[in-house]
């Protein structure tokens, strides 16, 4: 089977907000509205941190980072059980979707979702230019819509517009099913969490934070399954080991332009001004 | 996969019938037939996915992207963008602008037909006319290029051709200000000097002989190589992210230490390992306290400055001067400069690039002349800047100080990376004399990690005397902040007419705007070409409707970005009646007799400038889009420094002066950040004008969805501040100083250092609700920096008066000023 | 508009007002949708079954809205 999930790389992500605009772009999404938030943790507006500014020149303990969100493509997704007549449903390869010829506008689903992920049009949805954008046709007045995970690029090959467009290499899709792609490899070697997974709900969507991974670097729009040459990653050269977790700043390698021995990699200095 | 072509054919199953969008069927037009998979999938949604045309071009602002992309149209109208690998497909990039071109090709600010000022004529120019109120009426091409051609040759009968300035902007990363210079050097034209940004890399010249905006740093490619980067002044990941972002956090992935240096909290501050939160205005003290501590440590390079620095020079301490070579010995070269021996204790003449047992500190006397070591001058210089000296006047911890410049001397190749925002301040050239310097201590040029500027070298056209051809007689140039003193008081010459191109420089990116407006008020013509009805175009007497970039074919460098250039291929025919900025400058050639000194046609021409860079194959480029410039060095400083020693000058005894202050070392100088600043008290708060992720500098202004985002101009101010002044967070506020005002809304901001406020730049006269920042920037620029200080601002801050109209950004209107089309851009 | 920034994920606690709100303006039931809503939400957890949630509101749904098509069906389950 295929599950296909996505992993966001939060120590990656700068916040550019690239995804939110190319999501609205492939998915003809109407003024007013985005499938895709990039929200700010820290402070209670975008773009400011939590925490005080040091008063006394050290580091202090102003916090900030950011935390693209949009629909979770949930296992157990809410969304779908409470929809009277069955227009949310989750497809054989994980990604929730809704059909929008069934969707009678009850919104049930949009209470029923912990993530505020969905949106609904009040009115006759705008687009700007009017002839709408990017690859898919506008949804009509009174449905509710929301982040499909580009299923119509997915069935072609082609991984989301947010994951191809995304500056930062922070956003990485694949098959959870498979246990050589890079979702799952980048799962099992990082610390990831799940939004609110308290709520049972077990999203397809899972968040690193703490130590950073080396992002989604490939230059093509194929997703890594339709790749031929695969992914320079996938064979693990590029994930860290334990090992190279343990010892701290030694370089892979891998990736570097130059033969071994020309850079004096230095240990990592232990203390350093993180107070 | 080498070829962006081929992965799109491959992942379609088809290739590409090709069609007609007004350019030929050539390689880079990609028809894509329908797929298999058109039919409306389960959700009842039709997917057009493979259904598009696709024209692979360039995205071309001065944002340091220089994008390929690809866009894709259907039913005659651009449906979206995405990124485009170039050759070299590691440079892949594009941004939360550039993705959102569908905002701006269609937008109602684009000029349509050219047009005259209602009340113009050449003869009674009604200068007062100009501005918020003018009205213009439709002019044909041929009525406005007469227009034009016929003032500035009358012009230039009068009061000679010296007296028409040509100002051009960075608004359109092409070849085409080539043949602007080139008209203007013909012509004999007053032509525009850069006078912005040029601070740090004027210092940094001095040290090094290379640097002009930023200095040349390593390609973005080798960035993941850097063990240590200290970004300083820059916010990185913010305001110049369209890829770099990705190679800086791949050096931090391999375990760099990411050092920010700034004021403000910033998007790449909470990305580092350490950040020191530096108070405006101090820069150079804490550089002057990292070389301290390099000293102290005796953690410099002794190597390198042997080989490739000053360091070891003599200094005549009777007269400060290095003493030379030539007096020191008979066949010496000229520029010598000497140093001792250790051990023998004997003299040497220094070659570039040469190493030896040469003393690096110490007193000798040579000849009977006393001397000592540049290295030794440096370092007692700095004895003054211990990181516990400097801690209370920069703001930064001492021991944080320590650690970031060990970092950077101890962990192996690494760098320092600033931006143009120190710059910003008046004597910002002090510090880039002092991080080339500091570089120099620790050895970081030349080598595979080292980073020396938060933008890379990038690629460009080398196109010979194209812009000044040796027959021609050019006239005078004149700096930016030289602009209002010509046109108002004829000083140093009176320029009486302006042609620009590429630019909102003058009625929206100048600082002190309303004696830029005064300036041009000034003028007999003023003629702007645009793509977008902005607060320039409002002050115009003759417009020049320029096509959207996806409408003219250029060549765009890759300048500052990367090692490409690109071709930027015709998306779509001009809209309306806009033509090309190539058309108007060929057009007024002819009229002035120089016709055939320009190329028919716009291809005709970047063929011909193509044909002078032996490095690029014109085919080759229009062909495949892009094509990476081979002798683009990847690491830089690898060869002898093109200083008159051939090496890095620890010293400089032919150091400018200014007020008082000679920069032989570096010397801190600072103008309103000072602490004894007179209006410091009356205007208590430095005013930053940061670059944001959602304009780059005025362009994108208009684009919708970008607006749902980050809807109107806002004052980021620490709440302690704004408290102080009775201020709640979302409260309108009157920003104001002894030059202008602005009102607009507070946004509380613990990331802002108490002192300090920003409003992001970028913003037009139409979304204040009142005033402009510009109204609050000066046009002071240091004797030696030549370069407009946008950030050496003081403003005082309190409530907007009750009075204030703030409809405009009313609950019912979220999407701010530009969702509902405000038909001019003239407030 | 959904603000690009606001609202974040809310707190459980908070949740009810905003389900509320999202449903007040809608022709159907506010507080069918948001009891439906929390214990679907128990249905993630396994607080509840699919079963269980099915007949809890089998009636109502059919009350309000003419159908049930809801894919918590179990076996066997007489739509009647």
């Amino acid at each position: 089977m295929t599950k296909h999930g996505l992993v966001i790389d939060q120590e990656r992500c700068i916040g550019c907000q690239a995804c939110a605009v190319s999501c609205k772009q492939e998915n003809n999404v109407p003024m007013g509205q985005f499938w895709n938030r990039v929200l700010t943790e820290g402070g209670e507006k975008m773009d400011t941190p939590s925490g005080g500014y040091p008063e006394d020149g050290g580091s202090g303990s102003l916090d900030m980072q950011y935390q693209p969100t949009a629909c979770q493509h949930c296992e157990n997704a809410p969304c779908v059980k409470v929809c009277p007549v069955n227009a949310t449903y989750t497809r054989d390869d994980g990604i929730v979707e809704i059909d929008y010829d069934k969707c009678i506008g009850c919104r049930y689903c949009m209470a029923a979702c912990p993530y505020n992920a969905r949106v609904f049009n009040w009115d006759e949805p705008e687009h700007m230019p009017e002839g709408g954008t990017g690859d898919v046709e506008a949804r009509p007045q009174g449905v509710v819509e929301k982040c499909t995970f580009c299923s119509h690029r997915v069935d072609e090959g082609l991984d989301p517009a947010c994951v191809v467009n995304c500056p930062a290499d922070a956003r990485i899709f694949g098959d959870l099913d498979d246990e050589s792609s890079t979702v799952s490899k980048y799962i099992d070697t990082y610390e990831t969490d799940q939004l609110l997974e308290d709520r049972g709900t077990d999203p397809n969507t899972y968040y690193i934070s703490g130590e950073m991974s080396p992002g989604r670097p490939q230059t093509s729009d194929k997703m890594e399954s339709e790749l031929e040459d695969v992914s320079p990653w996938s064979d693990g050269d590029d994930v860290p080991s334990e090992e190279a977790d343990s010892t701290g700043a030694e370089s892979s390698g891998g990736s570097h332009s130059l033969s071994g021995g020309e850079i004096p990699y230095a240990t990592s200095a232990k203390s350093g001004g993180d107070d | 996969m080498t070829d962006g072509k081929a992965y799109r054919r491959d992942v379609l199953k088809a290739g590409g019938a090709a069609a007609a969008l007004g350019v030929g069927g050539s390689g880079f037009l990609q028809t894509l037939v329908e797929s298999e998979g058109d039919q409306p999938s389960a959700s009842g949604i039709e997917s057009f996915v493979g259904q598009n045309d696709v024209v692979q071009t360039v995205c071309s602002p001065n944002c340091r992207g220089k994008c390929p992309i690809d866009v894709h149209v259907r039913d005659g109208q651009v449906k979206k963008i995405e990124p485009h690998p170039p050759e070299d497909e590691q440079y892949k990039r594009a941004c939360v602008l550039g993705l959102s071109h569908t905002q701006r090709v269609y937008d109602p600010t684009r000029l349509k037909y050219p047009m005259k000022r209602a009340d113009w004529s050449p003869d009674e120019p009604n200068p007062q006319g100009r501005g918020p109120d003018a009205e213009f009426e439709r002019v044909s091409w041929d009525e406005a290029l007469d227009l034009v051609a016929d003032k500035m040759q009358s012009l230039k009968a009068d009061h000679g051709a010296e007296s028409v300035l040509f100002h051009e902007g960075s608004g359109n990363y092409g070849q085409t200000g080539k043949s602007f210079k080139r008209l203007a050097s013909l012509f004999g034209a007053t032509q525009s000097a850069w006078g912005i940004d040029t601070n740090v890399g004027r210092g940094f010249n001095r040290v090094t002989g290379v640097g002009a905006f930023l200095p040349p740093t390593n390609e973005a490619e080798d960035w993941e190589n850097a063990n240590t980067i200290i970004v300083w002044g820059s916010d990185i990941f913010s305001s110049q992210f369209q890829m770099d972002a990705s190679k800086v956090l791949d050096a931090v992935e391999n375990g760099a230490k990411l050092v920010v240096v700034d004021p403000v909290y910033t998007t790449t501050a909470s990305k580092a390992d350490l950040w020191l939160p530096v108070e405006p205005g101090k820069d150079v003290h804490l550089a002057l306290a990292m070389m301290h501590t390099v000293f102290q440590d005796e953690t410099y390079d002794e190597e390198f400055l042997r080989k490739r620095t000053t360091a070891p020079a003599l200094i005549r301490k009777d007269t400060g001067e290095l003493l030379e070579a030539s007096d020191v010995f008979e066949d010496a070269g000229e520029n010598q400069v000497v140093a001792v021996e250790r051990g023998s204790g004997s003299p040497v003449a220094l070659e570039p690039e040469t190493g030896g047992p040469y003393a690096l500190f110490g007193e000798f006397t040579v000849d009977g002349v006393a001397c000592e070591t540049a290295l030794t001058r440096l370092r007692d210089h700095v004895a003054d800047y211990a990181p516990e000296d400097v801690a209370e006047t920069t703001g930064v911890d001492a021991e944080n100080i320590r650690t970031a410049i060990r970092w950077l001397a101890t962990r192996g190749p690494g760098g320092i990376a600033p931006s143009y925002a120190i710059g910003r301040y008046k004597h910002g050239h002090v510090f880039g004399q002092a991080y080339a310097m500091l570089m120099g201590l620790t050895g970081d040029y030349g080598r595979h990690g080292n980073i020396h500027a938060h933008h890379s070298g990038g690629a460009t056209l080398a196109a010979g005397d194209w812009a000044s051809p040796s027959d021609a007689d050019p006239g005078p140039s004149l700096t930016f902040p030289e602009y209002p003193d010509a046109m108002i008081d004829g000083d140093p010459h009176k320029i009486r007419a302006v042609y620009s191109i590429e630019s909102n420089m003058m009625g929206n990116q100048f600082p002190d705007r309303q004696r830029f407006r005064e300036a041009i008020r000034s003028l007999e013509m003023y003629v702007v070409a645009d793509m977008h009805h902005t607060d320039t175009v409002q002050h115009a007497d003759i417009i020049f409707p320029v096509p959207h970039w996806f409408e003219q074919e250029d060549i765009s460098s890759g300048w500052g970005s990367h090692p490409h250039l690109g071709y930027r291929h015709k998306v779509q025919e001009p809209l309306w009646e806009t033509k090309d900025d190539y058309f108007a400058i060929r057009g007024l050639a002819e009229r002035f007799g120089y016709g055939d000194r320009f190329p028919e046609t716009k291809r005709d021409m970047l063929r011909k400038l193509a044909g002078r860079d032996d490095d690029i194959d014109f085919y080759t480029l229009f062909e495949q889009g892009t094509q990476k410039k081979e002798s683009v060095p990847i690491v830089k400083y690898t060869d002898e420094f093109p200083t008159e020693t051939g090496r890095i000058k620890m010293y400089d005894d032919e150091a400018p002066s200014e007020e008082g202050v000679t920069f032989d070392v570096p010397r801190p100088l600072e103008d309103r950040t000072a602490d004894d600043y007179e209006k410091a008290d009356e205007y208590p708060l430095m005013f930053m004008q940061k670059h944001s992720r959602f304009r780059i500098h005025s362009q994108y202004e208009m684009l919708n969805w970008v607006r749902e985002i980050n809807p109107e101009p806002q004052l980021d101010i620490h709440p302690k501040d704004a408290k102080a002044r009775g201020i709640d967070d979302g409260e309108y506020v009157r920003v104001y100083n002894d030059r202008g005002e602005m009102v607009v809304k507070a946004k509380y901001n613990d990331a802002f250092q108490p002192g300090l406020v920003n409003t992001d730049q970028g913003w037009w006269s139409r979304d204040f609700v009142k005033g402009h920042l510009q109204d609050l920037t000066h046009n002071e620029v240091s004797e030696v920096g030549q370069t407009m200080a946008f950030y050496d601002v003081r403003v005082a801050v309190e409530s907007a008066p009750d009075d204030v109209d703030t409809d405009k950004y009313g609950s019912d209107n979220p999407r701010g000023s530009s969702a509902r089309a405000t038909p001019t851009g003239g407030d | 508009m959904s603000d690009p920034q606001q609202p974040r994920l809310t707190p459980i606690d908070e949740w009810e007002d905003e389900a509320e709100a999202m449903l007040d303006d809608v022709e159907y039931d506010t507080d069918l949708g948001v009891q439906m809503a929390r214990d679907a939400i128990r249905v993630s957890n396994g607080e509840m079954t699919d079963a269980e949630f099915h007949e809890r509101y089998h009636e109502a749904v059919l009350d309000e809205f003419g159908e049930d098509e809801r894919p918590t069906k179990p076996e066997g389950f007489e739509d009647d």
